[in-house]
């Protein structure tokens, strides 16, 4: 059975459908990607699996209890990390831990053991009594997810967690997810940025305008635009003749220009590459650089909407 | 459990700022000193000034044979003869040049046409020639104008009434010396006044007791520009639970705030709180709880916090003026508008309190504040169940 799952579930504001009829089945122990543009309905689709916001139709079950019916016990089970940062800044890092903590119900020595383990966690043991409002973005980011940890929940979810950090903390938090999904932990990482989805998610689901668009293993995904090999290539004197001619190969599937860009999508570049350059050095094109990429998320978010994952 | 977690967090948080501190203990006291002592002349020590006897020259110019309406027998009585040592004076120039050598204190001219004017239902009006002593100009003032008030009164009885029925009334006149129109009584005791900074501890007690919902209003409305509510919202506590948690942690804060301020006036300025404790504390509770119910009621409805917080900083200022808390006002309309107030209700209580009162004139001021109590809590608890505390 699913530890998370999601039936035919639709929200609506005014007008707008934030969430149409989004499916989706997250398995105990993985670490569940939610993959899409800005304003695609991950938080949306979130804030109802916390129970923060009612659906219009549909059934949420978390570890088998119904959101809509025990809505309390589902958020005993649950660690969510904000994407905003939601801390007393005026009260030391411990006092924060410990207040969330307390609030899950730890007492006495079992909350002062995990407030210590949560902050270690994170690597804030040694600011444990300096107010937040002093920290850097990177160290917030830390505290604010070691907030929703400390009672050891069997799902985490994260919200974008690493919005508007340094890379350096990016990694500590990625690798504090990862660490998190091997103590035994339900991830759900919801991110507008591919990399770091396909860095640390067993599954991911594709999410466009409140529906999944596509959802499986990363290899899976891959599989499906496995013949969708991009070209870049940066040059000088791209001209009308040169697109025209090279959207005439008969293996190449989309060419995008922009500027100095050249975007070409093959299904393998060696084969296809050698007619590339020829057709370019032909119409006088100066050919600064050339990489290839094998197919990724982003490939198959561009493949199925036509748009990429940050437009 | 989760309640009380909320409720010690709440007052942690406000305890550890400590410009809150200040606004909280520090500035009521500060402001009960400017005003109590820019409006008193008796702070300094606290005690009761001694009045001393001041010597008053009565000029008649009517001549010592004219009818003075009973003014022998009133300036002879009792009352009056500790107050004023009274001479007869020859003419106004003699008691102006006995004024200015020092021998008397005060004088006072009764016009040639006094008992006329008093006999046509004109007002008695006598002229009085101030010394250079404030004080004894003051008593000696009052005293003749208490007199002056009830030869009006009397004459303004015979005038309405008739000879005949007013005869008690002139009677009484004749014979003022049975009463007194002047008492000695200690302010800062047991009385039938009080003093500035009486009056001003009361007043500035109450409007920062209203403030209390501010602080509610600026707490609930953090918790949502912090995002902290939308965390709270995801963890295993019901938002009534956050909400009662702020408004009993800020109840508490604010019923400290009172207490400083009832202990730190009675300690540093010798206000006398009077000797009904447990009304006092009564009225101290309903006005946070009418204070919390306003504010929460304003700021579920608004739809920014700058707007609930203009709009419920505008009704304490309202009320507080309304009722007389900046200054006594005068006036018929006033005194209705500020009877819908909260301010009078708690205002008049206190005042009750500290004059000692009859403890049932004090009840009544209670319950009609907790009149307005219970009905704002029902606004409050309506706007609740209408809205909620929920992070959108």
């Amino acid at each position: 059975m699913a530890f998370v799952e999601m039936k035919d579930v639709m929200k609506r504001y005014g007008d707008k459908l934030s969430v149409d009829h989004l499916n989706l089945m997250i398995n105990e122990g993985e670490i569940f990607g939610l993959l899409g543009p800005n304003g695609a309905g991950k938080s949306t689709a979130i804030n109802m699996i916390v129970g923060l916001l009612r659906m219009d139709q549909g059934e949420i079950r978390v570890d088998g209890i119904s959101v809509n019916e025990q809505v309390l016990e589902v958020k005993r089970r649950i660690g969510l990390v904000p994407q905003d940062l939601a801390l007393y800044e005026g009260m030391p890092a411990a006092d924060n831990v410990a207040f969330f903590g307390k609030l899950y119900g730890l007492r006495g020595r079992q909350l002062k053991e995990r407030i210590a383990e949560a902050l270690a966690f994170v690597g804030l043991e040694d600011r444990a009594k300096e107010l937040p409002k002093t920290f850097s973005g990177g160290m917030k980011r830390r505290l604010n997810i070691a907030c929703a940890i400390m009672h050891h929940p069997k799902l985490i979810i994260m919200d974008e967690p690493t919005v508007g950090i340094d890379p350096q903390s990016r990694n500590h938090i990625l690798e504090s997810v990862r660490n998190l999904n091997r103590m035994g932990s339900t991830v759900i990482y919801t991110s507008h940025y591919m990399e770091e989805v396909s860095a640390i998610c067993d599954r991911v689901a594709i999410v466009d305008q409140g529906h999944v668009i596509a959802c499986g293993t990363q290899g899976e995904l891959r599989e499906r635009v496995a013949g969708e090999e991009k070209i870049k290539i940066k040059a000088t004197g791209i001209s009308e003749a040169v697109i025209r001619e090279l959207r005439m190969l008969p293996r190449v599937s989309r060419v995008m220009h922009e500027d100095c860009d050249l975007e070409l999508y093959t299904p393998s570049s060696q084969n296809d590459l050698q007619d590339i350059l020829y057709i370019c050095a032909k119409h006088d094109t100066v050919i600064h650089s050339v990489v290839c990429e094998q197919p990724t998320l982003e490939t198959l978010f561009l493949n199925l909407t036509g748009r990429t994952l940050r437009d | 459990m989760k309640l009380w977690t909320i409720l010690w967090f709440e007052i942690r948080k406000l305890i550890r700022a400590r410009v809150v501190l200040l606004n909280l203990f520090l500035l009521p006291l500060l402001l009960i000193f400017i005003l109590g002592n820019a409006l008193s002349t008796v702070f300094d020590s606290g005690e009761d000034i001694q009045i001393d006897k001041s010597v008053v020259s009565v000029v008649r110019l009517a001549g010592e044979a004219a009818d003075d309406l009973g003014l022998e027998s009133f300036l002879n009585s009792a009352e009056i003869k500790p107050s004023l040592d009274v001479r007869s004076g020859a003419s106004r120039e003699q008691a102006e040049a006995d004024l200015r050598s020092g021998e008397i204190d005060f004088a006072v001219v009764i016009p040639e046409d006094f008992e006329a004017r008093v006999n046509r239902g004109e007002p008695a009006q006598w002229e009085y020639v101030l010394g250079q002593n404030h004080l004894k100009n003051h008593v000696a003032t009052m005293i003749f104008d208490a007199y002056l008030d009830e030869v009006n009164r009397m004459q303004a009885s015979v005038i309405v009434l008739g000879p005949e029925k007013a005869i008690p009334a002139l009677a009484g006149a004749e014979n003022a010396a049975i009463f007194s129109y002047v008492e000695n009584a200690s302010l800062n005791k047991k009385g039938e006044s009080y003093s500035a900074f009486q009056y001003y501890a009361a007043s500035m007690l109450i409007m920062f007791l209203l403030y209390s919902g501010l602080m509610v209003n600026q707490s609930l409305n953090s918790e949502i520009k912090d995002k902290t509510l939308y965390r709270l919202n995801s963890m295993p506590i019901s938002s009534m639970q956050i909400f009662a948690g702020k408004m009993i942690g800020n109840s508490v804060i604010t019923l400290l705030q009172a207490a400083a301020i009832i202990f730190g006036t009675s300690w540093m300025y010798g206000v006398k709180w009077g000797g009904h404790p447990v009304y006092l504390l009564a009225i101290c509770v309903l006005v946070v709880l009418c204070s919390m119910m306003l504010a929460i009621t304003i700021t579920l409805l608004s739809k920014s916090q700058t707007t609930a917080t203009a709009i419920v900083q505008f009704i304490i200022i309202l009320m507080t003026f309304l009722s007389g808390g900046f200054q006594p006002i005068p006036g018929d309309l006033i005194q209705k508008l500020s009877e819908i107030t909260v301010n009078h209700w708690a205002m008049q209580g206190i005042l009750r309190i500290m004059l000692d009162s009859d403890p049932a004139e004090i009840l009544h001021h209670v319950l009609m504040l907790g009149i307005i109590g219970g009905l704002l809590l029902l606004i409050g608890m309506i706007s609740y169940r209408k809205v909620g505390y929920r992070y959108e």
